[in-house]
């Protein structure tokens, strides 16, 4: 082919252009050791990189997260911990108190060092942390949480409380991985104050004209049937037992023997009365009334003339349970007719000689009380004297209470510290978790920016060579001409 | 004797000539666009004589450039290809380069904003002022970051503007060239042979270079005249007259300059698409298909961004204890994105005729859809409102023309022609509110405020609900529905609340009653005009980065914390507590009302929505952060979520409501929560009615990788038509181009004839000579 001489130097100088560019890249890809230097050389590696650099920093921040997360749930528990020793010697105190050998005296130094006890624990539900927030104050950490209202020991009205809760049932939460948000601190609330009270589901208690009794804490054998009679709607007669006031009573009283002339035996019957806030009814007999008195003949503290078989006594022509010291009472009446054919899945056992005609001991679903007010009520128990019989007994049932409570404090606490335990663990592996998946975003990352230097320095020394090779022969041939000649 | 003379001056003569078109080659060599010349000889007519014909010398019978036509067009239109591609990849690279730059590049500044947010999350940080001040620094960072890089499209686009000028005077300055020289060569032209070369080879050169400009077809006229069109077959030079291009600022929008063909001083502009090849082509399309996408991408991120910022944020309470929602409307936004004039992005033509005006808005929620927020379903298009009669208007999605069927605020389709009635009442168009431009008018609200007062709302509590309420029947068709009265009502409830009082139902009818009659009244009075062949531009996105700003300026108007509580029941008999509640933003439809409260009942197990009484269920929240949440009884999200601690009884009850600033706790962290989940949302492009499929940064690395293909695509082509034009230059040089040494040999050639002819001269004056001698 015909060559013009401009092609020559087109061709040429195009050819070393071309080298010099690609030379150029080379070079950029080894000074930046990048092989991705603007989003057009590898257009799917841009927008990868835009990805998975989002996806990188969010583990690392998740790695921060995580570890503020472990610190401060390391700072609860070990609190937590403190409090559940604290906790352990008062329990230890009350089983000591429970000792006929103490005297007045002996329990009153009792007392003295269960206040030191009482402090302490409240110093652990105010622990503030390193910034001065609390850190059983829910969301409202800029105050103390619990703050006394009254001296302890100290006689607290019904409804009121020896301490305040200022807090709330908040607790802060934060995300430690993509799909985990972890609660980080707690609340005194849930864990100092809304302890269930009793067995935890319902609470035994003396009404009336009974003492000299010692009652366990009772026990639910059904749940079911026991959620279902709580929470009603009952058909009978109109509520439920946790609408306001409404309580079962179960009623003592004595019968004849039937046989006329002869002194009252000590045979001792009961009857169960639901109340629901307006009426009365005897579950045994099926009985009502506006009245207790109308609904069982037992109220009745000189009742005796209550005949066994007597048709007369109920609607059901039901004779009264008899009353057996230590044995099981069981509030299951589900062979009554309907709508009376109730079972609260629920029992009890009570010990005594002899109850009261007319004794009453009434049974409520749990309310919550505090560990505050237990210690109080402890202290309470402990200020009490046990000189006669009565009171003995009177002791012993608010005693089981009070160790009852403390134990379900500490249930709740071993819980909180359990959770605790596992988001820090939880925490701890998602630190390593985290370091891991950070390495291999880093080389997902930098297997897609990342240049092979080995590679990428050959290419230049190659691209060196032919840029040589062109600029030589470039300068060779552009020196021949004829013209040289002439 | 004579004779040999004569043959001899004539060979002379022949060599000499020769020798000077070699020496034209020779001094032509760097002349852009020259051909070598080549000289014709033949044989002067013989003589007759008895012996045959004797020869009579010769003579130069012409002086023609070697010259293919054919070359010719393969390298013009090879110049308007390679022109189009490196000034597309010139452009590109502006782009390529910033986008993803680590300094410029937003992706890093919404991680640096994200992280700040996160740090608000860890233990007893969300009241830190020292970090509340780093996530204000961020979000400044952040939106300085994103107008930064706008501002550097922006300066692209005004390059790209300047060098459509540019572009345009060199196409008139060429057109004016091949026009004149058009003239001259006619004129200098004598017969086939006779030819001025030279002029030739300048108006090929002229030709060559409009290709570089802006792709050229000619058409030789007449042996020798050339006609040179553009575009879809726009003439540019007719012979000896030449038209006049001109860059003006676009009617459909004054920012862009659009390119127009200058008729009887009428300027009629010449749709971008019909432009193609050399570097005017190169401009448009750079344009049309990155610059307008990449700038429209990145300004829809923003919105997205600071719509979900907002939305979430309104649900929180600042450090002092007080709801977002509760402050004045200015104070509401962490970032201001909407403050910004509404006809900016609707302008009119300028050659409209009608009086008709249009405003557009990103709308919170689709009509009609469950939760899909309005930024998710918008595009990158732009869309072309033309009026096909009076009244009555297509829309085209720019740049494909497709026809569009918007819906209206009820979410019930539109069909493809919208009258000016529809537009009255507001169009949705993919996830933008189109209407009318007649702004509420203030003595809306001030009517309404005294409606209120009239029924004995105190003054403060009387317009915080009627501007509240006007915001929500703004958006709503008119007269509003009773769904929308309802909104209204709702937002109306809770500004009277915020400002302590307790409205009742016949108060809020009052309000509501005038807000609607007022604004029907406003719409239905003068619509505007609109005739034939108006039209309006629509950019939904165009400008919000430039306008948006921080509105947090204050550490501690950062609402890190929830703005509702959940509290038990007194009678409950479980020792369960509601650890946490927060709420996320869902459409006003799907929300569970929170005034005056929402009750919750656990019963046999489960959880149930007692109050509102029906509508709403709980289910166990499907997201990271566990608990239940609210939803709707079809299973959308109601927006809110709670914990609960302890285990409740059977039929123990709960209410949420709204905080109260005492029962606000500075640890409270639930709505930074939120906040910080946007991050990985998925909330963008969900266009087309679809569910938005990624999170801002999935959307803006589609962006990057959008404008990375174009660049590579353009810098493969552009190598591509480089080598092609190399080629088809070679070829063309290779016959057309002057190579020195074969000069050098036709010098030698020549000068020997030449000299040959001399002593052909020489040898006859010695014939002569002796002849002379023999007589003397």
């Amino acid at each position: 082919m015909r060559v013009s001489t401009n092609s020559l130097y087109l061709n040429n100088v195009s050819n070393m252009l071309g080298k010099q560019s690609t030379l150029n890249k080379v070079q950029e890809q080894l000074s930046t050791l990048r092989k991705v230097n603007r989003p057009s050389d590898d257009p799917v590696a841009a927008s990868q990189i835009l990805d998975q650099t989002q996806a990188k920093d969010r583990i690392e921040q998740f790695n921060q997260n995580a570890k503020a997360a472990e610190s401060s749930l390391a700072l609860s528990g070990t609190s937590l911990q403190s409090a559940g020793d604290v906790l352990q010697k008062v329990r230890q105190m009350a089983i000591q108190a429970g000792n006929t050998t103490l005297t007045n005296e002996d329990r009153k130094m009792l007392n003295s060092e269960l206040e030191g006890l009482y402090k302490q624990l409240l110093g652990y539900a105010n622990t503030l942390d390193g910034n001065g927030k609390a850190l059983f104050g829910g969301s409202i950490s800029q105050t103390k949480p619990y703050s006394e209202l009254q001296q302890f020991g100290s006689v607290v009205a019904a409804g009121s409380s020896i301490v305040q809760y200022n807090g709330d049932a908040n607790r802060q939460e934060m995300m430690i991985s993509s799909a985990r948000q972890v609660p980080v601190t707690d609340n005194g609330q849930y864990v100092f104050g809304s302890i269930p009270e009793g067995n935890g589901l319902f609470k035994l208690g003396a009404g009336s004209a009974l003492s000299n009794v010692q009652v366990d804490l009772g026990s639910v054998v059904d749940r079911a049937k026991f959620d279902a009679q709580v929470a009603g709607p009952l058909a009978l007669p109109t509520g439920a037992l946790s609408q306001a006031g409404a309580r079962i009573e179960v009623v003592f009283g004595s019968e004849d023997d039937g046989v006329a002339g002869q002194a009252t035996e000590f045979n001792k019957y009961y009857d169960v009365v639901l109340f629901d806030g307006a009426a009365y009814t005897s579950l045994v007999t099926g009985k009502s009334g506006a009245t207790a008195a109308a609904a069982s003949d037992l109220y009745t503290a000189s009742a005796e003339q209550v005949a066994v078989g007597n048709p007369a006594i109920g609607p059901f022509a039901k004779s009264y349970p008899k009353f057996q010291s230590g044995a099981d009472i069981n509030l299951n009446f589900s062979t009554n007719p309907a709508p009376y054919n109730i079972d609260f899945g629920a029992k009890f056992a009570m010990t005594s000689e002899a109850p009261a005609n007319g004794g009453v001991l009434t049974l409520e679903p749990s309310k919550t009380r505090s560990i505050f007010d237990t210690l109080n009520d402890l202290s309470r128990v402990l200020q009490s004297n046990a000189a006669t019989p009565a009171d003995s007994t009177d002791f012993a049932n608010r005693l089981g209470n009070v160790i009852a409570n403390i134990d379900n404090t500490q249930t709740r606490i071993l819980s909180v510290e359990a959770r605790i335990g596992a988001n820090r663990n939880e925490a701890d592996a998602l630190v390593e978790v985290g370091a891991d998946f950070s390495l291999q975003y880093k080389a997902i990352l930098s297997r897609l920016q990342d240049v092979d230097v080995a590679s990428a320095a050959s290419e230049l020394s190659l691209a060196k060579l032919a840029l040589d090779a062109s600029q030589n022969s470039f300068a060779k041939v552009q020196g021949l001409s004829l013209f040289n000649y002439l | 004797m004579s004779s040999i003379f004569g043959i001899a001056v004539s060979g002379l003569n022949a060599a000499r000539a020769s020798l000077t078109t070699t020496s034209h080659n020779i001094s032509g060599v760097n002349t852009a666009g020259y051909h070598r010349q080549v000289n014709g000889q033949a044989s002067n007519i013989a003589n007759y004589t008895g012996a045959g014909y004797i020869g009579n010398g010769v003579q130069t019978t012409s002086i023609s450039r070697v010259y293919d036509s054919h070359l010719e067009k393969v390298v013009q239109s090879n110049t308007a290809m390679e022109s189009y591609y490196s000034t597309q990849e010139a452009q590109l690279d502006q782009l390529d380069g910033i986008i993803a730059d680590p300094t410029v590049g937003i992706t890093p500044a919404l991680q640096s904003f994200f992280e700040s947010l996160q740090v608000l999350t860890q233990p007893n940080m969300p009241a830190s002022i020292p970090s509340r001040q780093a996530v204000v620094n961020q979000a400044q960072a952040l939106v300085t970051r994103m107008q930064t890089m706008d501002g550097r499209i922006e300066e692209i686009r005004e390059g790209v503007n300047t060098g459509i000028r540019l572009t345009v005077d060199n196409i008139n300055a060429q057109a004016n060239k091949i026009a004149e020289l058009n003239k001259q060569i006619q004129q200098l032209t004598l017969g086939d042979q006779i030819v001025p070369n030279d002029l030739l080879d300048a108006r090929d050169q002229a030709v060559l270079e409009l290709n570089k400009n802006v792709k050229a077809t000619v058409v030789k006229q007449d042996g020798n005249v050339y006609n040179v069109f553009i575009g879809s077959g726009q003439s540019l030079v007719l012979g000896e007259i030449s038209m006049q291009l001109a860059a003006t600022p676009s009617r459909d929008d004054p920012q862009r300059y659009a390119v127009s063909y200058k008729e009887n001083n009428m300027l009629f502009e010449i749709p971008s698409a019909q432009i193609d090849g050399g570097s005017l082509g190169g401009l448009l399309n750079f344009r049309r298909d990155a610059l307008d996408v990449a700038q429209n991408a990145l300004n829809r991120i923003a919105i997205g961004f600071a719509e979900s910022m907002n939305a979430q944020h309104l649900l929180g309470v600042d450090v002092n204890g007080v709801p977002v929602a509760s402050k004045v409307s200015s104070q509401q936004e962490f970032f201001a994105i909407k403050s910004f004039a509404a006809d900016l992005r609707v302008p009119a033509n300028s050659n409209n005729t009608g009086t008709l005006k249009l405003q557009a808005s990103v709308i919170n929620y689709i009509p009609g859809s469950t939760n899909l927020t309005g930024y998710s379903q918008m595009t990158n298009n732009d869309y072309k409102f033309i009026c096909t009669s009076p009244g009555n208007f297509s829309i085209q999605r720019q740049p494909d023309n497709a026809l569009m069927s918007p819906t209206d605020l009820n979410g019930t389709a539109l069909g493809t022609n919208i009258t000016s009635a529809q537009l009255a009442a507001g169009i949705v168009l993919d996830g933008v509110k189109v209407e009318l431009n007649n702004p509420l008018p203030a003595a809306t609200i001030t009517a309404a405020t005294t409606a209120a007062t009239g029924a004995g709302v105190p003054a403060t509590a009387a317009s915080a609900a009627a501007e509240a309420m006007a915001a929500v029947l703004a958006e709503a068709a008119s007269p509003a529905s009773a769904t929308a009265i309802a909104a209204a009502e709702k937002a109306g409830y809770a500004a009277a609340a915020a400002k302590g009082h307790t409205m009742t139902a016949a108060q809020m009818t009052a309000v509501s009653g005038s807000l609607d009659g007022s604004i029907t009244a406003t719409r239905a009075a003068a619509p505007g005009t609109s005739f034939a062949g108006d039209s309006f531009m629509l950019q939904p996105t165009r400008g919000a980065i430039a306008q948006m700003s921080v509105k947090v300026t204050q550490p501690s108007e950062v609402a890190a914390s929830s703005n509702i509580i959940g509290k038990p029941v007194a009678t409950n008999t479980g020792s369960a507590s509601i650890a946490s509640a927060w709420q996320n933003p869902v459409n006003s439809k799907n929300m569970v009302p929170m005034q005056p409260s929402v009750g919750l009942q656990y019963v046999a197990g489960a959880w149930t929505v007692t109050t509102p009484a029906a509508g709403f269920k709980v289910i166990l929240n499907p997201e990271a952060a566990g608990g239940y949440k609210v939803v709707t009884t079809a299973g959308e999200d109601a927006g809110v979520t709670f914990k609960v601690d302890g285990t409740p009884n059977n039929n123990d009850s709960f209410t949420l409501r709204l905080k109260t600033t005492a029962e606000f706790g500075v640890s409270d962290s639930f709505n930074m929560l939120q906040m910080t989940n946007i991050q990985t949302q998925n909330t963008m492009e969900g266009s087309g009615g679809g569910k938005p499929n990624t999170s801002f940064v999935g959307s803006y690395s589609r962006m990057v990788s959008m404008v990375a293909n174009k660049t590579a695509e353009a810098q493969a082509a552009g190598e591509a038509a480089t080598a092609s034009l190399k080629e088809a230059t070679l070829t063309r040089e290779s016959v057309s181009g002057v190579n020195l040494d074969e000069e050098a040999a036709n010098l030698l050639r020549f000068q020997q004839a030449y000299q040959a002819s001399s002593k052909c001269i020489e040898i006859a004056n010695t014939l002569f000579d002796s002849i002379l001698s023999a007589v003397n």
